[in-house]
């Protein structure tokens, strides 16, 4: 393929990435001429070049869009949605045809005429459909008049910048040319000095030294690009999927402006892509469902890019259905990768996070659009290959966000050099809490067990020797002399390396390590300092997970891994060791427990078959209490619940959660205890869950709080509501609750409704507008706060007693 | 065959490398030791702005005594992206292959058969064919399938 050509193909490709967007911003706003203009720009290029190659389909093509553009510019014509169809199809057409050019050289055979066609539509009134309606405003009469783009300065669509076309290969070699200069002149600047002050060399190396680092910035700005050239397909992909599904999609980006390097905008692009095919495809309802779930017909897909330190963030978020937990649990059990029990304790955030794990679909139907065997999965390994992360949140029926977390680049990080042994490792300087130069006073280092602690800012914090990390022998310098670097952990975990000196900070350019070296997971790559050594970067969130330091990887230690069930361990098991009414020391499972109460006496009714209690309004069974009189005025109270049913356990004293270690031995003639087991060396009682709930376990009643109907009015609303709040009552609308509903009336409606004998059933609570009363009244004067209260205060103990004893004669009868 | 070979020893047996996988012979200057890394990985030494892994080559076939001489200099070959430094007993000359690779009957013995393509005749005399991605994977890794083959 000659040059010619190639500039052909390579221009019309740039051109066509700068019209990209404006293209969906046309269709979005028929009458905005200057977005019109980049489009007409575009075919106008393309049908002018292809006078020089014989390429008629392209000609034809260009010409019938150019054609149709140029009477929207000049106002013959409105524009509307078919149309805008149809020139995209168009602009389609021609870049597949400069895809078939660029690799054989010829333009291949074949018919647009229904394309040319479908430009005309809209002229012949026979075939105008109801899609062909025009959208958005009939173009203004000035714009008739002012048909060229230079009569709107100050609406100008973002001048594209003058580019050329390099390999990257290339670029790659500039800057590596660039590193070896700076080790070069490092290595001058070393000579120079050892020569001593050479005023006529001094003066031009300063200068040679601030161009270098000119040359070296503007070099490393040459691999960065703005995530706006990411940005700039998406408009059309989300128009393209939506219209193909008939959805209704908008799409909101943010922080284009944020600069990525070249390689890492590659790398985002596929995972992006997916997940808003997903979004669109399984998040985003049809319009009529939007509309039937009181949303907006036309949803909105938010992607929004952050920078904060080295890393950059992208959310995406759209105001679809959300996650369907139940449907991700069940289709997770199917595939074996959870299991029944696990669903059970699983938090939900994690199970949504399943969705990342390799094997995983929730697409029933395998669309077009969405599954294509390539699933989530790859998604996030695509992502943490380049030391990124994915997580999803979800509130179901209004939302779905995924939080992409990766690298600001491959290749360059602010790191510290620090020294051990005589040699240098780097540390990212994102992880760089603090440095202390520690004595042992100060930092207060102490061993516990093998594990060695530093005190910093009041907190235990667990201390690593960079020597023993990577299977040196000791330091020479005593513990307590070494320097600390604090570091703190993506997951804000704190912990300390100890280092022999800190060396410096810089800029350093990071290599990949071979495999072979990779592998022993403690470094991150490679960079050469100033003088040309090679230097190791640590990996910290690595060599912190290998210790443990991590609070995730702590509580996964607990869990069983999901992909190793063959060789995974019980759970630890964890109790709450108490002592109960009798004396004995008794132990209940721990996640049984819901909360330690502390009740008065008062709330404990012993009137009924069995005790009850009534805490937070909640009417619960209570077991574990001595024969005879409370034994006390206040009652500790172990709150169980088994999820469904709740009772209230009875304590003397609590003690403390502990792990069952020991083995447990059941014990078949009592009942209530499941088995016995040793806790410091002393018998404790596990009491049996099954048998308690079955005997005693109840619902909670509820409703928990009571309800109050409140008089019309502003009054009522703003002053009144909130003090009957306050109380305690949950407010209701006039027409709701039933004869147990306390209601609060104004006197003077009150009197009016017992003039019209209309019932009034329930409590009621009546104001009256004046401090002074009548004598043996029973209304409130309505800014006697004391009064209110009590009033309130009354009628819910009153609502209680009612309940209790209902429930009470309801048992009796049974 | 006429492929250009370049003829090191390892282990004081002579070994022949393709020369169109060799990018440079250098000499070796201060190699970063790298703790926690395989044995045979000698260390991280620079060459201009690029790190290099250096590979002894003689403990990354298998063999842990240190009886012979070391070059000072080293082949230096990229794989995969990475560029690696192989430190050998010596470096030799370059020369023509005048035969295909050839398995030998008995094999070559457990360390070189992992490591060995087979047998090249040369101008200088017969000489082993070495797999560079077996020799920078280091003595543990499973047999390559051309040196099943072989």
């Amino acid at each position: 393929m000659d040059d010619l050509l190639t500039d052909f193909v390579a221009e019309t490709r740039e051109m066509l990435e700068a019209s990209t967007s404006e293209i969906i911003a046309w269709e979005a706003n028929p009458s905005d001429s200057s977005r019109l203009d980049a489009i007409f720009r575009f075919v106008h290029t393309v049908k002018g070049n292809c006078g020089f190659f014989e390429f008629p389909r392209l000609a034809a093509l260009s010409h019938a869009a150019e054609d149709a553009l140029a009477d929207v510019r000049a106002g013959r014509r409105r524009p509307d949605s078919a149309m805008v169809s149809a020139v995209l199809a168009i602009i389609d057409r021609i870049v597949e045809m400069i895809d078939a050019i660029e690799q054989s050289g010829a333009c291949p055979d074949g018919d647009d005429s229904a394309l040319i066609a479908a430009l005309g539509r809209e002229n012949d009134p026979g075939i105008e459909s109801d899609e062909a309606e025009p959208i958005g405003e009939a173009p203004s009469p000035e714009l008739t008049e002012e048909p060229t783009h230079a009569a709107h300065p100050g609406d100008q669509p973002t001048p594209v910048q003058r580019t050329i076309r390099l390999p990257v290969d290339l670029l790659d070699r500039v800057m590596s040319g660039v590193s070896d200069m700076v080790l070069a002149r490092n290595d001058l600047a070393h000579r120079l000095s050892q020569a001593g002050n050479q005023p006529t060399i001094d003066g031009p190396f300063e200068r040679l030294t601030s161009i270098l680092s000119d040359v070296r910035d503007a070099i490393t700005r040459m691999r960065m690009q703005r995530i706006e050239t990411l940005f700039a397909s998406l408009p059309r992909l989300v128009r393209d999927l939506s219209s193909e599904l008939g959805k209704q999609v908008m799409i909101n980006l943010e922080g284009g402006d944020v600069e990525l390097d070249r390689e890492m905008i590659e790398v985002v692009r596929d995972p992006l892509t997916h997940i808003i095919r997903n979004a669109i495809d399984h998040g985003i309802e049809q319009p009529q469902d939007r509309l039937a779930a009181g949303k907006r017909e036309i949803a909105l897909i938010t992607i929004a890019a952050r920078q904060s330190g080295n890393t950059i963030s992208i959310v995406v978020s759209d105001d679809g259905r959300g996650l369907d937990e139940e449907k991700i649990a069940a289709k997770a059990i199917a595939t074996g990768l959870i299991d029944e029990a696990e669903r059970a304790t699983m938090p939900s955030d994690k199970l949504l996070n399943l969705i990342f794990e390799p094997g995983f679909s929730t697409a029933e139907t395998v669309s077009n659009i969405s599954g294509r065997g390539v699933g989530l999965d790859v998604v996030r390994r695509n992502l943490e290959n380049v030391g990124g992360s994915i997580k999803v949140r979800s509130i179901p029926g209004e939302a779905t966000l995924f939080k992409l977390q990766i690298p600001l680049t491959l290749s360059i990080i602010a790191g510290l050099t620090v020294e051990l042994a005589g040699q240098r490792f780097a540390i990212p300087q994102s992880y760089v809490e603090e440095i202390v130069q520690s004595n042992a006073k100060a930092l207060d280092f102490t061993l516990m067990g093998e594990t060695a602690l530093v005190t910093f800012r009041d907190r235990r914090v667990p201390c690593l020797s960079l020597n023993e990390v990577l299977g040196l022998p000791p330091s020479e310098i005593e513990a307590g002399e070494r320097t600390m670097v604090l570091l703190r952990l993506a997951s804000g975990d704190l912990f300390a390396l100890a280092v022999d000196r800190i060396h410096t900070h810089g800029d350093l350019v990071v290599k990949p390590l071979a495999p072979t070296v990779m592998k022993s997971g403690v470094y991150a790559g490679s960079t050469l300092l100033d003088d040309g050594q090679p230097v190791l970067l640590l990996d910290i969130a690595n060599i912190a997970a290998q210790y443990e330091l991590f609070a995730e990887a702590r509580t996964r230690a607990f869990e069983p891994q999901l992909d190793d069930y063959a060789s995974r361990k019980a759970p630890a098991q964890r109790a709450m060791l108490f002592t109960d009414w009798t004396g004995r020391t008794c132990a209940i499972r721990l996640e049984l427990v819901r909360r330690i109460e502390t009740a008065p006496a008062s709330a404990v009714d012993r009137t009924g078959s069995a005790p009850r209690a009534v805490i937070e309004g909640v009417i619960l069974p209570l077991v574990g209490l001595p024969d005879g009189p409370l034994p006390a005025d206040k009652l500790r109270l172990l709150r169980l619940s088994d999820g469904a049913c709740e009772l209230l356990y009875a304590v003397r004293e609590v003690d403390d959660a502990i792990e069952l270690a020991e083995a447990l031995k059941a014990v078949p003639d009592d009942p209530l205890v499941e088995a016995v087991t040793l806790v410091d060396g002393k018998t404790v009682s596990l009491l049996d869950a099954h048998e308690l709930f079955a005997r005693h376990g109840e619902p909670p009643v509820t409703p928990v709080k009571p309800r109050c109907r409140l008089p019309d009015g502003e009054w009522a609303q703003t002053i009144l509501g909130p003090l009957v709040r306050s109380a305690g009552y949950e407010i209701i609308g006039q027409d709701e609750g039933d004869s147990e509903t306390l209601a609060i009336w104004f006197e003077d409606q009150f009197e009016v409704a017992a003039e019209l004998d209309i019932a009034i059933e329930g409590p009621v609570i009546r104001l009256r507008d004046h401090p002074d009363a009548p004598a043996s009244s029973e209304t409130i004067y309505r800014y006697d706060r004391e009064s209110l209260l009590k009033a309130l205060e009354c009628a819910q103990a009153d609502a209680l007693l009612a309940r209790t004893a209902n429930q009470n004669r309801k048992e009796a009868s049974q | 065959m006429t492929a250009l070979l370049v003829m090191i020893q390892i282990a004081g047996r002579r070994c022949a490398l393709n020369a169109n996988d060799v990018k440079s012979v250098i000499e070796l200057g201060t190699v970063t030791p790298v703790p926690r890394a395989p044995r045979f990985i000698a260390g991280i030494t620079a060459l201009r702005s690029q790190a290099l892994t250096v590979i002894e080559c003689r403990r990354s076939l298998g063999f842990d005594e240190i009886i012979w001489a070391t070059d000072h200099r080293a082949v230096v070959i990229a794989i995969d992206g990475h560029s690696y430094a192989l430190m050998v007993d010596a470096i030799e000359d370059i020369t023509t292959a005048q035969s295909e690779p050839e398995p030998v009957p008995g094999g070559f013995g457990p360390e070189w058969s992992r490591a060995a393509t087979g047998m090249v005749e040369t101008t200088i005399g017969p000489a082993l064919l070495i797999d560079l991605r077996a020799l920078i994977q280091g003595p543990f890794a499973g047999p390559t399938s051309l040196s099943v083959a072989a």
